[in-house]
């Protein structure tokens, strides 16, 4: 568990605004601006976030989905970020991802087995007969029965269909695989159901996750440390039961007591941050968070925070924390 | 009907009659499938100035019979079978569509899901937002644009004069939200409807929102019917509960005691099966399964196949609802 899988370092992606007028100056939306993070092997990572905070970017970058403007990504001591296409060819067989809509992610026009079997036919893998195999014992992996691998994709349900999504990604037994949202377009007791297949897939298959996610109680559950993002930065990061237990960063904080608990008991304190998530095209100087921070004193408007470690693995990016 | 007496935080509704009550509501779709029995007799009431949660998962028909109650089902496919809405001694199921739009809009108004979709793109905020006193208000426009403003103001937008002047498009999710929430609250109705009205916004966003939503309904002293799929939401919102599953009510209840001693097999699993922060445990605990298509006909219960209580006896008949305590409903044959 200690071996570091994935290394990223100041990843930077800005992408460029349309220009509406003649002369305009280049305007950019700082979709991920400078974040580091490390991922070891067997490790599951959670990234939280609001809508715009960047953290699909993030995800997609270091997949090279979209291309990075700036920074370091090493998976396993090679640089991704540098890649040329045949290189890179061979790392996505390393690392691969799950997409939120299992509705819009796999093709109506092909059967199952043509939707599982497609990660070998484009790396060229398996012969005819062993891809059928291989097909028949992923989707026994992610309880599908292989018999319904003639069937299409509409004939199954979201959960159903969010299975065979996960099922396409193991069939090249990837060490890293980064899932975007995975269970937020399913119906709550089909979401467990999601959750518990991919901690058990974690085991099996000794998989290092990048959990992509708004719903922070699903990915403390899930994940072994948690980075919480706004606006392009990671604001905190630390073990998933220090998120809990002890936040730091007052965002956090806040994050924590929007989310309703399903207790009509639970403590009725809550911190209900004021305005709107600001534009990533045109985020506040210094810290992103003074406009809507409880806690904003001067220097907040001119400095960006630092990250500063506060414990064992605990770091948080605070003016206030010094 | 049954008058229940429900441990409530406000005292003050407990021994008024409903303002609002649906019996054995069936709102059916053909389809080409079969019959979809969306909503499969369904009973729900809720009082003044109380908040009445409706919870379930996607097809369980918690939007079908809030729409069934404001007559919004498009006929065909939809059709209302059968069932009575009790609005002021009238069954709205029996008024024409003229009478119907008074009431709309006016006496029970809705706030839907997605203010993206609901809101027309082609309009300013302002001329949406006016036609809702110009028409049921009678007002001239130049009244109707000052009142707009104020109920904009009222729900916390900051330079609504600016606002009343934009189209949807140009402001956020949680703007056009509040924007939404106006347009329902602006002739003072007796029943708000909000179908997951902070669903698909962010969490910070939705704390603001459900937050302005339950104060705005205690200063109008509007009842409310919040469906949602959240029961984070409930625990936060609601005092009474009813809990639906594949177009039928399966448990009602007063907040507290459904998250104390939930009894409905669904309910409980459901309970389970959802992630609590700082609670840590490698599984959750899932409810195996799907739900079933809604042209499915099942004789007995439609839980049944996914119910960790599962006996033969429960494949034979609907189980009816049973009183286990004073206004504690359960349709299950096990309690």
């Amino acid at each position: 568990m200690n071996e570091l899988l994935l290394d990223v370092k100041d990843l930077v992606k800005y992408f460029a605004l349309k220009k509406t007028r003649l002369f305009q100056e280049q305007r950019y939306i700082y979709a991920v601006d400078g974040i580091s993070f490390s991922l070891k092997k067997g490790e599951s990572i959670g990234l939280v976030g609001e809508s715009g905070c960047g953290k699909t970017t993030t995800g997609r970058t270091i997949l090279r989905l979209t291309e990075p403007t700036s920074g370091v990504i090493n998976f396993d001591g090679k640089d991704i970020a540098g890649l040329k296409e045949r290189e890179l060819k061979k790392f996505r067989r390393n690392a691969q991802m799950i997409f939120q809509d299992p509705f819009a992610s796999l093709n109506p026009r092909m059967t199952v087995f043509d939707i599982v079997a497609e990660p070998l036919l484009v790396h060229r893998m398996g012969s005819t007969s062993n891809r059928k195999d291989r097909v028949a014992e992923v989707l026994g992996k992610v309880g599908i029965e292989p018999a319904y691998m003639k069937r299409f994709p509409h004939e199954f349900s979201g959960g159903q269909r969010q299975r065979i999504g996960i099922a396409r990604v193991l069939t090249l037994n990837p060490q890293l695989i980064i899932a975007d949202e995975p269970v937020s377009a399913l119906d709550v007791s089909i979401q467990a159901q999601i959750i518990n297949l991919l901690v058990k897939l974690q085991d099996e298959f000794h998989l290092s996750y990048l959990f992509i996610s708004h719903d922070l109680a699903v990915v403390e559950h899930i994940s072994d440390r948690v980075a919480i993002m706004y606006i392009g930065k990671i604001v905190e990061i630390a073990p998933s039961k220090n998120i809990y237990n002890e936040p730091q960063h007052p965002y956090t904080k806040a994050l924590l007591s929007a989310i309703p608990i399903p207790n009509p008991k639970a403590n009725e304190q809550r911190t209900i941050l004021k305005g709107d998530i600001p534009n990533p095209a045109n985020p506040p100087s210094g810290c992103a968070f003074r406009t809507r921070c409880p806690q904003c004193i001067n220097i907040c408007s001119k400095e960006v925070p630092p990250m500063i470690e506060i414990g064992p693995e605990h770091f948080a990016a605070c003016h206030l924390l010094k | 009907m049954h008058q229940v007496i429900v441990k409530l935080n406000m005292p003050e509704i407990r021994t008024a009659q409903p303002v609002l009550s649906i019996k054995d509501l069936r709102t059916y779709f053909h389809t080409a499938d079969g019959i979809a029995r969306a909503v499969d007799g369904v009973d729900y009431h809720v009082y003044p100035g109380e908040t009445l949660g409706v919870v379930g998962e996607s097809g369980c028909g918690k939007s079908v019979s809030a729409l069934s109650i404001l007559r919004l089902i498009a006929i065909p496919p939809g059709e209302i079978v059968s069932g009575k809405i009790q609005f002021e001694n009238q069954n709205l199921l029996d008024l024409p569509m003229s009478k119907m739009r008074e009431i709309r809009g006016n006496r029970i108004s809705m706030i839907f899901q997605e203010p993206m979709s609901s809101l027309n793109p082609v309009f300013t905020i302002g001329y949406q937002l006016s036609k809702v006193f110009t028409l049921h208000q009678k007002l001239t426009q130049k009244e109707a644009n000052q009142k707009s403003i104020e109920i904009l103001a009222a729900c916390e937008i900051s330079s609504p004069e600016r606002i009343m002047k934009t189209y949807p498009h140009e402001l956020s999710g949680g703007m056009r939200q509040r924007a939404m929430i106006s347009m329902a609250l602006g002739c003072n109705p007796d029943v708000l409807i909000a179908d997951e009205p902070t669903t698909a916004l962010d969490v910070t966003i939705q704390a603001q929102i459900m937050d302005l939503i339950l104060r705005l309904k205690d200063n109008f002293g509007m009842a409310m019917i919040l469906i949602t799929h959240d029961l984070g939401i409930v625990a936060k919102s609601a005092q009474r509960v009813v809990v639906m599953y594949a177009g039928e009510k399966v448990e009602e209840t007063g907040v507290d005691r459904l998250f104390e001693k939930p009894s409905h097999p669904y309910t409980i699993a459901l309970m389970k099966s959802l992630p609590v922060l700082g609670r840590k445990e490698k599984y959750l605990e899932e409810i195996k399964g799907v739900v079933p298509a809604p042209y499915r006909e099942i004789a007995g219960c439609k839980f049944a196949d996914r119910c960790s209580e599962m006996t033969t006896a429960c494949h034979e008949k609907r189980p009816q609802l049973k009183e286990i305590e004073t206004g504690h409903l359960v349709a299950c044959i096990h309690r």
